[in-house]
Parts: structure tokens; C-alpha cells; sequence
């Protein structure tokens, strides 16, 4: 039998991971399985080969290219030498010519015990300073923002690639039968700007599929139809299923009927976990104001702090993955996300709200529940921005020579800075980090070697890293 | 009507070029040809596949000798011509030809094959040359001068590096000649396929299963060839006369159906991973597209020959097929570029790979993909495909997000010819912000859309210069609410001028509509690039909208409603038509449009050189590369500095004409797996080193070779397996067979499969009676309209007649997927899709379940078995299960659905039954 597939047990890889045909199938297409030879299994190379870390991961992504240089990494420099030009040759970027050196309208301050200098756009999230495990040299391949998300989400610029949820999903299965492995949570404002891509499942069968919902949209088709009665729909489906037994006496031993007959169970345990899980309301007063998710003067981030709740809430029921958006695309370049090209202090005086209360009021509440013991928490965006101001403007252009991303929780160092970049903040120049490394780094929290994750598509064994990729030790707790 | 290629104006909005010259900030010095990449890729993959890498100190000493590097030019003609008898495993008469202690020793005749400095004494020279040389043994002779090569390297003394081991080249198999053995005397092909089949069986211990009852096999075949369910009649004749020759004639009758080219063609699509939209994050539509998908499926209706098939996609342009060449240009294509030009040159490569990848993979089985780094060759540099400024001389909506304006300004910056022209600028305002989709909400709505640009409201036009005839353009025409070329204002220069409106005060506004002539008499005289500004004090601009993020041709347009008058009922339902008229006028230019423009490639014609990029970086060009094909699949013999047409002919005529065994097993494993749901080879788009050798090599070869017999016709490589019994018999597992073979492999029953989403949304809305069967043309969409200059698409809530056709022509967005049906594992259409996964999940119950659209068509199947059957709850549940399984309901079963029907009415029997295993599986 497949290891996988012995692990997670029947019914467990039924959940989400398909039937034993699925898994056969997959085994055939990951070319394992050769003519005359169906039980040669090389499975192993999916199994964990190490214990793990971390049993989940929480990805928070702030879409649009959150500026660095406004937040995380504190260049004296740049605020010195505000208002000059920068050295070297003119710099054409995304949107084209630069202006000076501009420092952050933001000010940095020491915070925790560690001193990290973290700007005022992030006031509670400053005071977790402690907490974190920053990477300040991280580096993109690309500056525009949806090759930008790919390549963040499924470590490829080009679409279709499987997302890092679909990566480990696949690998690790779920831990809960009633919910699925990997949950993504768009932003109450809307889809990122990669959209699916972010949660796709590439060329992986579609059971590696992140399943899309939040707060604000349940998961369609979720609910009983309207008009349809508890009674009627009990009796449908317990025609349905005596139906489809009938029909599966015929087929002895014929797994994907099985499967199918078992997938409208699980449905009907989905129908009654998720709308629970997603049901931020039951949720002490307490914590209500502290994540912000009442917070009648600032919708959005009300919004944004139910999804934060319903992200924990997740996690707390074993969810493998759950990714958080913070910032959508479609109201236009700023308004909905980070991408401050013009006016960079008025869009980030409305974003940083959003992000920092609930974001703060969900780690905290996730430390004191112990959840983080447990669980990584990966805090990323596409690339930076440029530490000059665009000509003509009093925003930043995109930077995907260095920028910072976070950890934080289970196996990570705590309080810990790896990695700069130059004095302005322009380019990874120390202990540069590549989305790989980033990526091989998760993985290797979760039990999983980069190396050994593969998937045979067309011709390679693909990997989350490509053929790229080095756990970062120097962070490991 | 034949579609051109436009290079006109009025050219659909995403139409896409492939240019001549360097385009913005692509100043790539490396040319800008891609197809010459193309062709040279297919060179990259397998040059020096063989050879295995030797110590460096070994290849330094041999190419330090002078004269024939043994290396480069000796070892691997031994390797490929000789090794396969004379190597480690199986030393021939003694003879072993991989490295020199063996070579130049004396062999078990007693003779030397290699005697250094004496070409005459070495016995090898002398049984590869000569008038009918012995050696090789069972292949071609050696050429002149490979035995010139051989002498010569042995005259100057037969250097071979020491420890130098030649490996023996490990021949491809799916490159290796057909090898086209018949088992046994059979009285026709499908009976020779099945002793194929039966001798591995027998092997096993297997054997066939008995054949399958007629309505499993009806049901099969239909399901199967064209995707639909047969009808109550058919399924009944068949029963009742199950013959041989009923059969054959069925098999004819559906390969003859326009059905078959709509389920077959699509997994073409998937193959080649077709898409009506460019992908990322944009990933607006390619409302012409369809033409490609349209050809495909007329292609393979008329049985195309596949090689002419594959030859069009390569040059249809020239060989009178344009629409084929859609092929080229099929693939994502992000149109957000930018400044850097080593960046955008990086994002331009990703997406050459793309179209290199998917080529090698559909048409010859190789994962191209891979030559990119691992050979450090393929260069893909040039220019991006332009969107040509696309233009609607009729009206153009240009929606912002809601600003405060004073004064509003449209710039002219090029026209499509003379001075531009404008029938009307109107200037639209909202007194609340738009709707989320940003449209206009209906005119009857208690907040009508107001144009406040209206010299009756006030507005003042002013303008860059006037045309000096006076008699029909005038700069008052612009906002007098009067639209035609007789009501116009046309610029005083040519190509350019500006016109502005003053607004009597600040407004919040959200949309400018203008056009050229609004009754279509004239189309000249159009902006194709164009800036809308705004400001609030003067001088103090701001760009609202520019030709890049205009609406698509024929948009829906608001419909004219010039002042708040209290609407009457009346007034209100003249609206309403006018409404519909107006959108079916603008549906049927837009189809107009696309049925004289295609989205397919325009080329270069004469390419600028190619050259090799060192690793791959576009800042590291080395030396200039010639275009060609891989060496294992021949020689094109093209010049270096060959024109982009005569390349791509050159190739289309070698697909046409090599009859290259790859290319016809390629695609006969495509079609058995299309009917047994897994090829004889595993991997379909992979035949290379890494791909899975087919469990039936010989059926295999056997097929192709029959191919290329029948003039490359699919349809008869259809109808020989369709007619076998292999084909045919039961799919009911056994378990001592289960035991040996669970995967059935080997092929000791029919495996039924779960149908794909296309063919389980066909099927339901052939039972509820609205399938509509029309072949052809642009798409209908899964999802609500949206103009957001990146596309967000939320799935349709409602669905009408229009969305009733077969899913192949639900417009196709890349990553996106229908509500329903998306999660039945159906291509993203970013990545090749050679096989799809069946997998099985929750998500997918629930949409059966609970969507609006099945719970739509289990309503409306209600509603037409009652029509059909009467008003008695028995005779309702037979109709039922005959028209949705071909057969009567069973005592059990009946008793079950009555107690559902008489409980819960027909509609909960028919949402039920869409959700059976037994509809939703290909028996």
C-alpha cells in the first residue's frame, strides 16, 4: 500500500485526498507505478523524513507589495540623506523614473526588549517584536505583481504551478476529517491579484485545491438551497445514497464509487463544521474588540479582523494550512492593497489599521492559546518598494531587490533579525534570501524536504523550489 | 465568412500581434524573432543527449590532439552506431568497442578492429565500408565520410583518452522506427488489436471479460465519442438488435456527428492549454480566440490528416489556414511590463519556454521545457506580443473611479487616419458611487446616470482647433446631446487635437462616453490612442482613462438618458426595448468584429539572429545559433538567416511529410487513452527518457503504423479500436483479475470513469431538454461581466438559454473555473493538461447538490417528464430512469423514488438522480 495513502488511513485520504483509485492514478501519473507493476510504490519520497516543527502554517500575505522601508527595516541613512539623490545611475523602475531618497513618513522606534526598530505604521505589531523572526534581505525575480504573488505562492512567476498550500496539503494531508487541509481567506476588499493562483492546486489533482472563504463569503454552494426543506434534503440525499449502493453492488471492490458515495458524507459533515468554524460571532466580547472585528468607524478592517478570527479558528481545529489576505486588487492600484506608488502616506494611513490591530490581536490570541507551539506563522508580500520617491509623486515604485518578510512561532528564532540590505534599503546585500529559500525554509518546518516534495508533470519532477532552494538554519529555534 | 487577420482598424480589443521591431523599453540586442527559437530549441533538446561526461582531464587530452577529436567526433559515432552489439552487456563476438583495452586488442576472430596507425590492419574499417558493408548489422551503412572520420583518426594513431568509456547510447524508444509485428492472421484490424491485447493478457493469466450488455455499450459509446448520453430510441434499437453491423454502424454515425469533434477537440485544447484570456493578473479576455477552438473542432469533423493538422498550427498563414495559427499564440501572455528591460525580458522568456514547451509536449511527446536550462540553449529574447490600440468607432465607455472634476479633457494622440473626430464627449456623473461591477445602474432606477457634459446643462466645450469646413463639424456639436457624423467636431491637425468641457461647478463623475459616428456610417477618423484628463483647477491634470484600459468592442453602452424626468410606465417600457435593442445591436457588432478577426500570430519576416544565452540570462548572448530540429527527429537543412515564413514552412512540411514514428504514437496513445481513460504509455505528452514506456510497445507501434497507412486519418484509428472487442467488453470487476491487476492495466475490462465536467454539464442539460447543440463561434460566459482593468470574475447566478450550450464553448478563462463544474478537476488552462486527474472531493457533492444550476435543471427535467409522461408518479420515475440511465427503474427502485416523489415532489428525484454514480460515470 502507499505509504501516503497507509498513513492517513482510507477514510482520512478520502476526506481530502481523493480515493485509492485517485491516489493510484496519481501514483501511475507520478510515474511510480510501471506496467505490471502496481504495488511498487515510491511513496517515501513524500513522506516526512524528519520530525517537524510545526504541524501548521498560517501565511499571511499583505498583497501589493508592502513597503519595507515604511514598516520592518529601518535605514538611519535614508533619513539622513532624505531629499538627495541617490547615488549611482538613474533608476528606471516598474513605473519608470525615480526621484530622491526619501525617508518614511513613518517613525521608527525601539520596541520589546529587543530594540527592533519598527516603524509607527505598525503600532501593535511593534509591541511583538520580541516575537519575530525577520528576514530583511529577501529578494523577488520579478516587479510586477502578479508573477510577483506566483511566484510567492507557488515559487513560479508563471501561472499554474501548485500553490505552497496545495504543496502541503498534498504531502501532509488534514488533520481534521470535517474541514478541509488548506482554507484560504481572501480579503473581505476582494481577491488578490493572482486570484486562484495563490491557492491553485496546479497540475496536482484537484483534491490539493485551497478551498476559497471568509467572513464576508461562505463557501458556495455550501448551504442548503433555499426552499428546500432539513426534511427534503435528508430524504434526497438518503435516496441518493441508497441509489448509489444499489448501483455499487454491481462494481465489487470499485473504489471511486466508494469514493463518491463517501464524498457526499463528508459533504454533509462540511455543511455542519464549516458554517461553526466560520461563525466569528461566537467569539467572546473580549476578543471581539481586541481584534477590532466591531469596529463600526472602519468596516474594513472590521472585516479583515472576523477573517483573523475565523483564521484561528481554523487553525485551532487542525487546518494544515490557512492563508490570510490582507489587500485585494480590484479597486485599483492603492486603494485596496499596498501598492503606494502616489501617495504613499494617505494609502498607508488607511492600510496599516487594517493590518496591524487584528494581525496583532490574532498572535497574541494565538500565543496565549499555545497554538503557536505548533503552528508557523509566515507573514509575506510580493517584493518591496524603492527607498526613492517616484518622480512626480510621493509614493514608492516596486522593488523586488530587497524586502523583508516575517516568521514566527513554532521552530522559528524569536526576536531575531537574518539578512540586510544596503544603507538605503534598496538591495538585499547580507545573508540575501531567495522566495526559495523562503519556501525550502517552510517546508523544512513542516517535517518536509524540499528536495524530496516532487510531483512528476510533463516530462520533470517538479518541486515547490524548482531546482533552487536553501533551508535558512540560522533561524531555526 | 473566413476569418482574416485584421491589421485594420476597429481590430478586437485583445487581438495580438506579433510585431516587427523592438518595442518600448524591449531594446533587446539579441533580435526579436521568436519562432527561430523555436526551431532551435527543438535542435537544444538532444544535441549531445548521449554522451556521457567524461573526466575533464580526459576531454582536454582529447581535444588537445590535433586532426579528429576523438570525444566529439569518434566516441559518439561509436556509441550510436556500434555499442548497441559491441558494448559492455552484449560484446558481440567478442568485440567491444567502448574503450580501448578491448577495441584495440584482439578481438575472438583473432583480428584487430582498431590498429593505430594502420587504417588497413583495423578490421573494423573494413566491415563498415566497402559496397555492402557488414556492419552495422541490421542498420544503415556508416556514411562516406563517418568511415573517412574513422580512418583518419585511426592513420593518426587512434588517440583514445586514457580510461575513457564510451557509454552505448540508449536509444529512445519512441524514436526507434515502427515496429510492426502482427500476432496472428485476423479477419480484420480491431482483431488484431485485441490478440495485442490478448497475448499480454494470457501472459498474466488474465483473459478478456465477456462482452458487455448493449446498454452498457450504447451508453459508452456515445458518452464516450461525442460526450452526450444516447436517447431512449436509440438505446432501445440497439437492444433490440445488438449486431455487429448495428454497431459498426452507430460507431460511423457518431464519428460522422458534429458531436465528435466538440468532445475529441476538446482534449486537444487541453493539450495545447487553450484559453480566451491572457492570463496573470490582468487576464482580460481574447474575444476572438474561439476562431482556433472553432478550427480544431471543424479540423478533426472533417478529418483533417493529423500531420496536415499539425502542420497548419505551424504555418497556417501560408498554407491558407490562418485561424490554425492560433496555436502559436494560444498561450498566457502578461501584458504588465515594465521599464526594466532585463526583467521584462526574463517575463518575455518565461512565456517563449511556455510556447516551446507546449509544442514539444502536444505535437512530438517531449518535455522541451527542460532544454531552457539544462542545455543552456534555448534564448528566447524579442518582442512582446503588442496589444494593438484597439478602437470602437461606434462608442467607447471609459469608466474611472469617481473623481471630482471641473474641467474634462479628451486628448487625441493618433488617429487611424486624418484629423480625429468626435461625434459626442459625454460627460458621465452618478450622485452615489457605482455599482461593485462599476456599471451603470438601468435608466428606470431612482438614480439614473446623468451626462452633466450637456451645453444644456451648462458645460462650455472648448478645443485644441477646429476643422475649417464649418457645414457639418462644429465644436458646439460636441456636447449638444446629438450624435452622427453630421453632428460632430473634427481637430484642426491631423492625428491629434484635444477638446475640453467646462462643467459649471465641481461634480463627482465616473464614466466618459465618445465616439466617432454613433450610426456607423463612417469609421475613419478615430482615436487609436487617446488620454482623458481631469482637473479641478485649472492646469492641474490628472489622467483618468487612456486607450489601454477602454472597454472592449461593443460594450454594453448606458442607454441615453439625458435628463432625471419622473419615468413613466409607459416611458419605462420603451426604455426596456430600446435597452434590448441596443444590446443586441451592440451583440451583433460585436460579432461582426470577431467573424472578421481572429486572434491568431502575425510574424516577422525576416528574424534578426538568434543567439545562445550563457545560462540562459538574457544579459549573457553568445555566439548566433542556426534554426533546426532535434537530431533525433532529422534535419531541416535551413540556412541560418532563413526568413520566418520559410522556417516555419520548412517545419510544417517536415510534420507533413517526415512521417516521423513519434509524431503518429504520440498521438494514436492520445486517442486510446481518450477511450480507455489511460494511454498504452502513461505519460501522453511525455515519450522521453522520463515518461513511462507503454505496457503494449508493439500495440502500440502497430497503431501508429496504421496511422500512417490510413493517411494519417484519426477518425479510423477511432473506429479500429471502437470496434474491438477489448473495446467492448463488460466493466464489472472480477475479483481474481482485481487481484493481479487492479489498475487494469493490462486491460481485462472496460474501466468506467467518472465523466469529465464538460461532459456531466452536457449530459444534464440534454436530460432537462435545453441543451442547445449550436456548433461554432465566440463562447458564452461563466461569469458576470466585468471591465476592471484586472479582470475579477464572479460566477453568474442565473443562467439563461445562452449559457445552455456544450461546454467546450464556455469562454474559456485561464485559472479560472465555472462554479459548478470547475472543481471536476477541469484545466486551468496555464499549464499543458495531457491527462486529467479524476479526483473525487466534497466540494464537488455540494455543487451538485446545491448549485443554482443543477437544482435549475433538476426543475426543469421535472417539469418535462411530466410533460412527457402524464401526471402518474410511475410512469414519471420510468421516463425518469430511462432518459437519464437508458434503462426502466428497478422494483426497488421504483418503490424508493415513489416514496421520494409522493414526500418531496419530482424535483427532489430529479436532484437526486443528476447526483447518482450512475449518471455521472462513463459505464
Amino acid at each position: 500500500m502507499h505509504p501516503l495513502l497507509a498513513r492517513r488511513g482510507f477514510l482520512g485520504s478520502l476526506l481530502w485526498g481523493g480515493s485509492q483509485l485517485g491516489l493510484l492514478g496519481l501514483l501511475e501519473a507520478d510515474g511510480q507505478l510501471r506496467a505490471g507493476d502496481q504495488t511498487a510504490g515510491g511513496g517515501e519520497e513524500r513522506q516526512p523524513h524528519f520530525r517537524p516543527r510545526a504541524k501548521n502554517l498560517l501565511v499571511v500575505f499583505a498583497s501589493g507589495a508592502c513597503s519595507h522601508l515604511d514598516s520592518w527595516d529601518y535605514k538611519p541613512e535614508l533619513i539622513k540623506r532624505d531629499g538627495q539623490p541617490m547615488p549611482g545611475e538613474g533608476l528606471i523602475t516598474f513605473q519608470g523614473e525615480n526621484g530622491n531618497l526619501t525617508r518614511s513618513p513613518y517613525d521608527f522606534t525601539p520596541r520589546g526588549e529587543s530594540g527592533k526598530m519598527v516603524s509607527s505604521l505598525f503600532p501593535r505589531l511593534g509591541d511583538l517584536a520580541d516575537e519575530i523572526c525577520f528576514l530583511h534581505a529577501m529578494t523577488s525575480r520579478t516587479n510586477t505583481h502578479g508573477p510577483g504573488e506566483n511566484f510567492m505562492s507557488t515559487g513560479f512567476t508563471l501561472d499554474g504551478f501548485p500553490s505552497l498550500g496545495a504543496w502541503v496539503n498534498y504531502a501532509l494531508g488534514s488533520e481534521n476529517r470535517d474541514l478541509p487541509a488548506f482554507v484560504s481567506i481572501p480579503d473581505p476588499r476582494g481577491v488578490p491579484q493572482s486570484s486562484l493562483n495563490n491557492w491553485s492546486t496546479g497540475f496536482l489533482p484537484a483534491e490539493f485545491q485551497g478551498t476559497p472563504m471568509n467572513a464576508q463569503k461562505p463557501l458556495r454552494n455550501l448551504a442548503r438551497p433555499a426552499g428546500i426543506s432539513v426534511a427534503e434534503d435528508e430524504a434526497v440525499r438518503a435516496f441518493l445514497d441508497e441509489q448509489n449502493r444499489r448501483h455499487a453492488t454491481e462494481f465489487p471492490g470499485e473504489d471511486q464509487l466508494r469514493a463518491r458515495i463517501a464524498s457526499y458524507e463528508l459533504a454533509a459533515r462540511l455543511q455542519l463544521s464549516v458554517p461553526e468554524i466560520i461563525d466569528w460571532t461566537q467569539e467572546p466580547q473580549y476578543l471581539l474588540d481586541e481584534y477590532g472585528a466591531n469596529d463600526s468607524a472602519n468596516p474594513v478592517k472590521a472585516g479583515f479582523a472576523r477573517n483573523c478570527l475565523v483564521a484561528r479558528r481554523l487553525i485551532e481545529r487542525g487546518v494544515r494550512v490557512v492563508q490570510l489576505f490582507n489587500g485585494a486588487y480590484a479597486m485599483g492600484e492603492g486603494v485596496g492593497n499596498w501598492d503606494g506608488h502616489k501617495t504613499l502616506k494617505a494609502q498607508y494611513d488607511i492600510h496599516g489599521p487594517i493590518l496591524d490591530q487584528p494581525l496583532a490581536a490574532l498572535l497574541t490570541d494565538m500565543k496565549r492559546r499555545g497554538l503557536l507551539e505548533e503552528t508557523l506563522v509566515v507573514w509575506c508580500t510580493e517584493f518591496g518598494r524603492m527607498p526613492t520617491f517616484q518622480k512626480g509623486a510621493s509614493g514608492r515604485d516596486h522593488n523586488p531587490a530587497g524586502f523583508t518578510c516575517w516568521m514566527m512561532g513554532a521552530g522559528v528564532k524569536r526576536g531575531f533579525s537574518y539578512g540586510a540590505t544596503d544603507e538605503f534599503g534598496h538591495k538585499a546585500l547580507e545573508q540575501v534570501t531567495t522566495v526559495y529559500d523562503f519556501h525550502a525554509t517552510i517546508l523544512h518546518l513542516l517535517g518536509l524536504d524540499h528536495e524530496r516534495l516532487t510531483y512528476y508533470h510533463n516530462g520533470a519532477q517538479r518541486r515547490l523550489t524548482d531546482v533552487h532552494g536553501h533551508v535558512i538554519r540560522e533561524i531555526l529555534a | 465568412m473566413v476569418p482574416r487577420r485584421q491589421t485594420q482598424l476597429n481590430v478586437e480589443d485583445s487581438l495580438r500581434f506579433f510585431e516587427r521591431g523592438p518595442k518600448l523599453a524591449l531594446q533587446s540586442p539579441l533580435g526579436n524573432l521568436w519562432l527561430s527559437r523555436l526551431l532551435y530549441s527543438l535542435l537544444a533538446i538532444v544535441t549531445s543527449w548521449t554522451l556521457i561526461a567524461q573526466p575533464l582531464a580526459a576531454q582536454a587530452q582529447a581535444t588537445a590532439s590535433p586532426g579528429i577529436d576523438f570525444v566529439r567526433e569518434i566516441a559518439p559515432l561509436l556509441s550510436a552506431r556500434c555499442l548497441q552489439c559491441h558494448g559492455p552487456e552484449t560484446a558481440e563476438g567478442g568485440v567491444r568497442l567502448d574503450r580501448a583495452e578491448n577495441a584495440l586488442a584482439e578481438a575472438d576472430s583473432g583480428s584487430r578492429p582498431i590498429v593505430p596507425g594502420d587504417p588497413a590492419a583495423s578490421h573494423l574499417l573494413e566491415l563498415v565500408a566497402g559496397e555492402e558493408p557488414e556492419m552495422p548489422e541490421g542498420g544503415p551503412p556508416l556514411t562516406a565520410e563517418e568511415i573517412e572520420r574513422l580512418r583518419v583518426w585511426i592513420a593518426s594513431g587512434a588517440d583514445w583518452p586514457t580510461g575513457f568509456v564510451i557509454e552505448p547510447r540508449r536509444e529512445l524508444w519512441s524514436v526507434q522506427p515502427l515496429a510492426v509485428t502482427e500476432p496472428v492472421p485476423a479477419s480484420n484490424p480491431s482483431e488484431v488489436l485485441d490478440r495485442f491485447v490478448e497475448r499480454k493478457l494470457f501472459e498474466l493469466g488474465l483473459q478478456r471479460s465477456a462482452p458487455a450488455a448493449p446498454q452498457t455499450l450504447i451508453r459508452r459509446l456515445f458518452l464516450d465519442v461525442i460526450g452526450l448520453p444516447p436517447s431512449q430510441q436509440e438505446v432501445n434499437e440497439f437492444v433490440a438488435d445488438p449486431s455487429d453491423a448495428r454497431y459498426a454502424q452507430l460507431v460511423d454515425r457518431l464519428l460522422a456527428s458534429p458531436q465528435y469533434g466538440e468532445r475529441w477537440g476538446r482534449h486537444w485544447l487541453d493539450v495545447v492549454r487553450f484559453a480566451e484570456s491572457n492570463g496573470f493578473e490582468t487576464n482580460v479576455e481574447r474575444p476572438s480566440a474561439y476562431h482556433y477552438r472553432d478550427w480544431v473542432i471543424e479540423a478533426l469533423n472533417q478529418d483533417l490528416p493529423y500531420n496536415r493538422f499539425l502542420a497548419l498550427q505551424i504555418a497556417g498563414d501560408q498554407l491558407g489556414e490562418d485561424r490554425a495559427t492560433g496555436f502559436l499564440v494560444g498561450g498566457p501572455w502578461d501584458q504588465v511590463k515594465s521599464p526594466d528591460p532585463i526583467l521584462t525580458q526574463n517575463q518575455r522568456q518565461d512565456e517563449l519556454a511556455d510556447i516551446v514547451n507546449t509544442t514539444g509536449t502536444a505535437f512530438f511527446g517531449l518535455t522541451l521545457g527542460c532544454a531552457r536550462c539544462h542545455h543552456h540553449k534555448f534564448d528566447p529574447t524579442g518582442t512582446p506580443p503588442q496589444r494593438r490600440a484597439a478602437v470602437n468607432s461606434r462608442e467607447n465607455i471609459d469608466r474611472f473611479a469617481p473623481v471630482t472634476a471641473k474641467w474634462i479633457r479628451f486628448t487625441c494622440l493618433q488617429t487611424n487616419q486624418a484629423e480625429p473626430c468626435l461625434d459626442e464627449l459625454e460627460v458621465w456623473a452618478l450622485d452615489e458611487v457605482p455599482t461593485a461591477a462599476g456599471r451603470p445602474e438601468s435608466p428606470g432606477a431612482a438614480k439614473p446616470w446623468l451626462n452633466v457634459g450637456l451645453v444644456t446643462c451648462g458645460a462650455k466645450a472648448s478645443s485644441s482647433g477646429d476643422y475649417p469646413d464649418r457645414s457639418k463639424h462644429r465644436l458646439e456639436q460636441v456636447n449638444d446631446g446629438r450624435v452622427g457624423n453630421d453632428y460632430s467636431w473634427i481637430s484642426s491637425e491631423s492625428g491629434k487635437g484635444w477638446v475640453e468641457i467646462e462643467l459649471p461647478a465641481e461634480q463627482l463623475i465616473s464614466a466618459v462616453v465618445w465616439g466617432r459616428d454613433r450610426n456607423q456610417v463612417y469609421r475613419d477618423r478615430t482615436p487609436i490612442e487617446y488620454r482623458i484628463e481631469v482637473a479641478r483647477q485649472p492646469g492641474e491634470w490628472q489622467t483618468v482613462a487612456t486607450e489601454a484600459d477602454r472597454l472592449p468592442f461593443g460594450g454594453d453602452a448606458p442607454a441615453a438618458v439625458s435628463e432625471a424626468v419622473p419615468p413613466t410606465a409607459e416611458w419605462t417600457a420603451l426604455q426596456r426595448e430600446l435597452e434590448q435593442l441596443d444590446q443586441s445591436i451592440a451583440t451583433l457588432h460585436r460579432q461582426i468584429t470577431l467573424a472578421q478577426s481572429a486572434y491568431v500570430g502575425t510574424f516577422v519576416s525576416q528574424p534578426e539572429p538568434t543567439k545562445r544565452l550563457e545560462r540562459g540570462e538574457v544579459t549573457a548572448p553568445q555566439e548566433v545559433v542556426g534554426p533546426g530540429l532535434p537530431q533525433l527527429l532529422g534535419d531541416l537543412e535551413l540556412p541560418v538567416d532563413a526568413t520566418d515564413g520559410e522556417r516555419r514552412l520548412t517545419l510544417a512540411r517536415w510534420l507533413e511529410t517526415s512521417a516521423h514514428p513519434l509524431l503518429a504514437r504520440v498521438i494514436v496513445n492520445r486517442v486510446w487513452q481518450f477511450h480507455f481513460g489511460q494511454g498504452l504509455a502513461g505519460t501522453p505528452s511525455d515519450f522521453g527518457t522520463k515518461g513511462v514506456p507503454p505496457s503494449h510497445p508493439d500495440l502500440l507501434d502497430w497503431l501508429a503504423a496504421e496511422l500512417v497507412a490510413r493517411g494519417w486519418s484519426l477518425k479510423a484509428i477511432h473506429k479500429l479500436v471502437l470496434l474491438s472487442a477489448t473495446y467492448r467488453q463488460d466493466n464489472k470487476p472480477r475479483s481474481e483479475a482485481l487481484r493481479l491487476d487492479a489498475g487494469n492495466q493490462w486491460l481485462w475490462r472496460f474501466q468506467p470513469r467518472r465523466l469529465e465536467s464538460e461532459a456531466i454539464r452536457d449530459a444534464m442539460l440534454l436530460a432537462s431538454g435545453e441543451l442547445d447543440l449550436k456548433p461554432g463561434g465566440p463562447g458564452f460566459s461563466a461569469f458576470e461581466p466585468n471591465d476592471n482593468y484586472v479582470r475579477v470574475y464572479l460566477p453568474r447566478e442565473t443562467f439563461g438559454p445562452n449559457e445552455f450550450r456544450r461546454m467546450i464553448y464556455m469562454q474559456k478563462i485561464r485559472m479560472e473555473q465555472d462554479a459548478t463544474f470547475g472543481t471536476f478537476d477541469t484545466p486551468d488552462a496555464a499549464q499543458v493538461c495531457p491527462v486529467r486527474s479524476r479526483s473525487v472531493t466534497p466540494l464537488q457533492a455540494l455543487n451538485l447538490l446545491n448549485s443554482p444550476f443543477v437544482l435549475g435543471r433538476a426543475a426543469t427535467l421535472a417539469g418535462r417528464l411530466q410533460a412527457e409522461a402524464g401526471d402518474q408518479a410511475a410512469a414519471q420515475i420510468d421516463a425518469a430512469y430511462r432518459l437519464l440511465f437508458g434503462r426502466s427503474a428497478t422494483e426497488p427502485e421504483r418503490i424508493a423514488a415513489e416514496r421520494l416523489v409522493a414526500q418531496y415532489g419530482l424535483t427532489a428525484l430529479c436532484r437526486a438522480l443528476l447526483n447518482s454514480n450512475e449518471f455521472l460515470i462513463l459505464p
